[in-house]
């Protein structure tokens, strides 16, 4: 015989859940964390509008040859990309494209992830999971930056060799 | 309250854990790189050595307080009885490694602005 009362009910249960515990943070943990939130928002939007001109280097690039945006990026790490991809020319337009998606997917997750934080502390009853989602999108973001870094690093480092 | 986080919960902490370390690693890694590149320009007698020191200042904060908040994310997954404590120093670091990076944006910008505004002064209509 069911009992209805003892039992949940299977689609109740969130597959995508990542987590199962109950925690409402309190004294000065909510204004850690809405801080925290806060600035990682105002990253991904800062990141989003770095796509941005990204972009706009790409349409440069496609339209005008890009040969004012080499000289204004002259000591960045853009320019070493640009550089040893042939200058600015078409495939260069293409790495700022490139470029541009990942700011943007990386601003997009920041954001995400900011808002998971401002949850936190803006709602209760579901804290740990908000708290779980925001460092899922985090940790996705900063994989991101690390791969991109670490490309960054390298051509630099390629570009400050071949330039000695 | 004490809270422990489940294993469930300690997965994504662990990952996230993970990247942070590694990306405070390569940024610290890049402002070692830069601080090299300062000394040699300096005994290059070059003008930009300055631009340099600062890149590099810049980038050891930052690869600092990222790979501080991995370590913190590290603890929580590790140490048992401080969960939350310890994810609040994470957050924290995480607080502060952006804190400097939008600052330096903002100073970035700042420049840029003061640049135009020279050369819109300096060079004729």
């Amino acid at each position: 015989m069911t009992q209805p009362d003892e039992q949940q009910p299977a689609d109740s249960i969130d597959p995508h859940a990542l987590s199962e515990g109950h925690y409402e943070f309190d004294y000065n943990e909510p204004e850690i964390i809405r801080r925290c939130g806060a600035r990682v928002r105002l990253w991904g939007m800062i990141s989003m509008a770095i796509g941005g001109l990204f972009a706009l280097g790409a349409i440069g690039v496609f339209f005008h040859g890009g040969q004012a945006l080499t000289s204004t990026l002259k000591h960045s790490y853009l320019n070493s990309m640009t550089v040893l991809v042939g200058g600015a020319n078409m495939l260069g337009g293409v790495v700022l494209l490139a470029l541009c998606a990942v700011h943007l997917t990386s601003g997009w997750l920041y954001i995400g992830s900011g808002d998971r934080l401002q949850e936190v502390v803006d709602t209760e009853g579901n804290d740990i999971e908000l708290l779980m989602r925001s460092l899922k999108n985090m940790a996705t973001a900063f994989m991101i930056e690390v791969i991109l870094m670490v490309v960054a690093v390298a051509l630099s480092q390629l570009a400050w060799v071949t330039s000695l | 309250m004490i809270y422990e986080f489940s294993e469930l919960e300690n997965k994504t902490i662990s990952r996230c854990a993970s990247w942070v370390t590694a990306l405070g690693i390569i940024t610290l890694v890049h402002g070692t790189l830069k601080v090299v590149a300062a000394i040699q320009l300096f005994f290059a007698d070059n003008n930009t050595v300055l631009t340099e020191g600062i890149k590099a200042a810049y980038y050891l904060a930052v690869g600092v307080a990222f790979f501080l908040g991995g370590l913190a994310l590290k603890r929580v997954v590790d140490t048992e009885g401080d969960d939350v404590p310890h994810m609040m120093n994470a957050l924290r670091s995480v607080d502060r490694a952006f804190t400097f990076r939008i600052i330096a944006v903002v100073v970035m910008v700042g420049l840029f602005v003061v640049a135009l505004l020279w050369l819109h002064s300096v060079l004729p209509a």
